[in-house]
């Protein structure tokens, strides 16, 4: 019975890892990200959009009316990671009890932050939590040892030949480990602790349980020794009968524990069955009060959050936005005040990144844009063949696209900074951000007084994919993607769009097609082609 | 370091005996320059090959060769920014029918090795005659430091290992035009074997170039004017012209000044001497730039 709750866990977090490891093949799967209906609820809400791919939430509300919380006690990567965490300790002796209100708390603050339009439960979605800790931590350790022994072989044996493995480096790698450090801290004492204490998703669940017919029941046999309502995990089980729907997880562990095989699961007949005793369902926490004080919470919150300078949210004023220079958004990301109510901050297009050139935001931006993507040119610049990061969007905060379509949606441009420009400032022949320009917007333009030609950016053909950025070989970049003219629109026709906003951009030619026209407008006799002398 | 100075002696003298015997004894002594005019790639590059002394001048039989094409850019043959990818396999085929140990086509690719070497077709090409030889090579602990002596500025770099412990190098370069070095052929190439080529353009690329080919000397230079980019090189788009020509040349210096002063580059005539870095290797007595004097060959298919 053991055995079958943790196969299933142990295969839904492997799934779970699986999918998110195979993000940098290209091989995008969200379905984990889009069964939790809190955050498709809360997103919903702060986004005011509704798509056909929250059906999947739905699947598990319909689960969960029916059967209570299964998902947290068999499907949330989150809870089996709390599982295997909570295997590192013994303690039992829970002094949290008196915080069996938080979550309903934090439920509630969520979800009124997003009524009024601005996302703030990504600090505290499960799912969110369980995708960012996999994708951005673990993922990433992983990588270094693999590396080391594909090295070693390669190196002592000769297997492998040229291949490589990109060592991904993540901004903010520690705060985005905090989250789980802190629920391995507070595990020490108590099982579950996460769950029982914090999770708003769970708290949601917990509502939508309370009249599933699905129950736990105990028959005569019961000798009233208690073992259940001290290992109850949840501490949803109350004088041996009773238990709270909202808490339980259908884990189990009672109907282990019992010496005397009283306890049971299944679903009720007419409220009845000979020989069980169903008990009195049993509220914990929850109270008018609590989510009350949750709203406050979450207003006030959502109130502070435009309050700080770098808040791009809520700007009544043309003037006097403060927009943090390194805040290039991945391409076809919505406008940033629906980018920020959608996105949850899970990171999916951070690990899918092939560049490594996706890194979740610090608090740059302020704190409502924590862990949100940006692009990092100098780390890695946005590939023109690749859209992988609209693919891996489980809320179409970065809209999904297709290649043609990724490629007209600009999102930044590139400017040189003509006092680090070796090019400019010394003369020195260097053709680097022309070379890997693959939308042939930087030229390299003869200038007088020069010797050697020196770089000039064509805004109107500027993706601002950061190539440039990425490979200039000054040490600090002379030449930076800045987020000016980035296209942020609401429809997918970015070709359309960039069309109107009068640009030019156009990777295909450069990359398959023969190149135009004749133009040769060096024929002064006494001037050389570049780079000749 | 001994091993390293062991290898790259045994490189040169073995270029140099191979060269030796034909120069000394030689009654026909192979042209300077072969070009052949041909629409057969494959025949094309057989004849200058064979024009310039033969595939066995260079490859004996159980050599270890690198071939070096340009195939750092992700765009297609039309582009004109990489090696023609039958002219690659061409070479590859030559290696292995002169009896080859093993055949490595390599470069350090400027865009993504993925796309890269999908976009120009030399992996799918060369994979016909060698499966997996082609490889973009990326990784720091793939190249080994080596000692230039005599650089003017370029005192060390770090070249692939395996060129390094190769017996014979072989260039495939594409004859393109270049924004900073003015033309990018043989010579230029050779910066696709190192590690970091991003300190050339800080301290002097021309100087650089030539202190580079002073230790990465390839056995003979396969010279692909098939398509000519005249214009926006080394990437392009540029002004890309048909002149269906394959060269061929032992000394890639002179390959290199040959083909510079032969194709019209943004519409105009260059010399070998409008070149910095051909000037430097003459200079410093890396190869001849002297093409009036060079013996040419040139043939029709």
């Amino acid at each position: 019975m053991r055995s079958y709750k943790r196969v299933i866990q142990g295969i839904s977090l492997a799934l779970f890892v699986f999918l998110i490891f195979l993000l940098p093949l290209k091989i995008v799967n969200e379905t984990y990200l889009r069964l939790d209906p809190f955050s498709a609820s809360i997103t919903a809400l702060a986004g005011r959009y509704i798509s056909f791919e929250m059906i999947l939430a739905l699947f598990t509300i319909l689960a969960t009316l029916f059967f209570g919380r299964i998902f947290c006690g068999y499907v949330c990567p989150l809870g089996v990671t709390q599982d295997l965490i909570d295997f590192f300790y013994n303690k039992r002796n829970d002094v949290y009890r008196r915080f069996v209100k938080l979550r309903y708390i934090f439920m509630a603050a969520a979800a009124t932050s997003a009524a009024f339009g601005i996302n703030l439960g990504f600090h505290l979605l499960p799912i969110s939590i369980a995708t960012r800790f996999y994708g951005l931590v673990v993922y990433p350790f992983i990588k270094v040892p693999v590396f080391a022994v594909m090295a070693f072989m390669q190196e002592h044996f000769g297997w492998f030949g040229y291949a490589t493995l990109h060592i991904m480096r993540v901004s903010s790698i520690f705060a985005i480990f905090f989250i789980i450090a802190f629920i391995f801290f507070f595990s020490r004492n108590t099982r579950r602790f996460w769950c029982k204490y914090i999770c708003p998703s769970g708290a949601f669940m917990g509502l939508l349980s309370l009249k599933a017919p699905y129950r736990r029941r105990v028959n005569g046999d019961c000798t009233d020794c208690g073992l259940c309502d001290r290992r109850c995990p949840m501490h949803a089980v109350k004088n041996h009968k009773d238990y709270a729907v909202s808490e339980c997880i259908s884990c189990k562990e009672c109907v282990r524990v019992c010496p005397s095989k009283a306890v049971s699961f299944g679903f009720t007949a007419n409220g009845k069955e000979c020989g069980f005793s169903y008990g009195q369902r049993v509220l914990s926490g929850i109270s008018r009060r609590t989510l009350l004080s949750g709203a406050v919470f979450g207003a006030s919150a959502a109130n502070l959050s435009v309050n700080e300078l770098a808040s791009t949210v809520f700007n009544p004023t043309e003037r006097g936005k403060v927009i943090y220079a390194g805040l290039i958004r991945p391409p076809a990301a919505l406008p940033e005040k629906d980018f920020l109510a959608r996105c949850i901050r899970c990171g999916e297009c951070v690990a899918a990144c092939p560049t490594n050139g996706l890194q979740p935001l610090g608090l740059e931006a302020g704190s409502l844009a924590l862990f949100s993507p940006i692009l990092v040119p100098r780390r890695g610049n946005c590939e023109a063949t690749c859209a992988v990061c609209s693919a891996a969007c489980p809320t179409r905060a970065i809209q999904a696209v297709d290649l043609p379509n990724k490629q007209h949606a600009k999102i930044g441009t590139a400017r040189v900074i003509k006092e680090r420009c070796i090019a400019w400032a010394e003369d020195k022949a260097c053709v680097v951000c022309q070379e890997v320009c693959p939308y042939n917007a930087l030229k390299l333009d003869p200038e007088a007084g020069y010797k050697s030609s020196v770089p000039k950016v064509e805004p109107n053909r500027c993706f601002g994919c950061g190539a440039c950025e990425h490979s200039c070989p000054a040490n600090i970049p002379a030449v930076i993607v800045e987020p000016n003219g980035e296209l942020r629109i609401y429809t997918r026709d970015y070709i359309t769009a960039s069309l109107e906003a009068g640009l030019d951009l156009k990777i295909a030619e450069k990359a398959i097609v023969t190149p135009p026209v004749e133009s040769e407008d060096y024929n002064d006799e006494n001037s050389l082609p570049p780079g000749f002398l | 370091m001994n091993r390293r100075d062991f290898l790259k002696t045994s490189l040169i003298s073995a270029g140099a005996l191979s060269i030796a015997p034909a120069e000394l004894f030689g009654a026909d002594i192979p042209p300077d320059i072969a070009v052949i005019n041909t629409t057969d790639i494959i025949k094309g590059v057989q004849r200058a090959i064979e024009l310039i002394g033969g595939i066995g001048r260079f490859v004996k039989n159980g050599d270890k060769v690198v071939i070096k094409p340009n195939m750092s850019f992700a765009s297609g043959i039309d582009v004109a920014a990489n090696t023609n990818p039958i002219a690659v396999a061409a070479i590859v085929e030559l290696c292995r029918d002169a009896g080859a140990k093993k055949i490595s086509v390599l470069d350090n690719t400027l865009s993504n090795p993925r796309d890269a070497l999908s976009y120009s077709g030399i992996e799918t090409a060369c994979n016909k005659i060698v499966k997996g030889c082609v490889s973009a090579v990326k990784d720091e602990r793939f190249f080994s430091e080596v000692s230039i002596k005599g650089g003017a500025i370029l005192k060390t770099t770090k070249i692939i290992k395996e060129v390094l412990e190769a017996d014979v190098l072989i260039a495939a370069p594409k004859v393109k035009s270049h924004g900073g070095a003015g033309v990018s052929i043989t010579m230029k190439g050779m910066m696709g074997l190192i590690y970091s080529r991003s300190s050339f353009h800080i301290s002097g690329l021309h100087e650089c170039i030539a202190d580079l080919y002073s230790v990465l000397k390839p056995a003979f230079t396969l010279m692909d004017a098939i398509k000519v980019m005249t214009t926006g090189g080394p990437g392009g788009p540029g002004n890309v012209k048909d002149y269906n020509e394959i060269i061929a040349a032992a000394d890639g210096v002179a390959g290199d000044a040959f083909a510079a002063a032969r194709y019209e580059w943004y519409g105009r005539k260059v010399t070998p001497m409008n070149v910095g870095y051909l000037k430097e290797a003459a200079k410093r007595s890396l190869g001849r730039i002297d093409i009036e004097n060079f013996k040419v060959i040139s043939e029709k298919l």
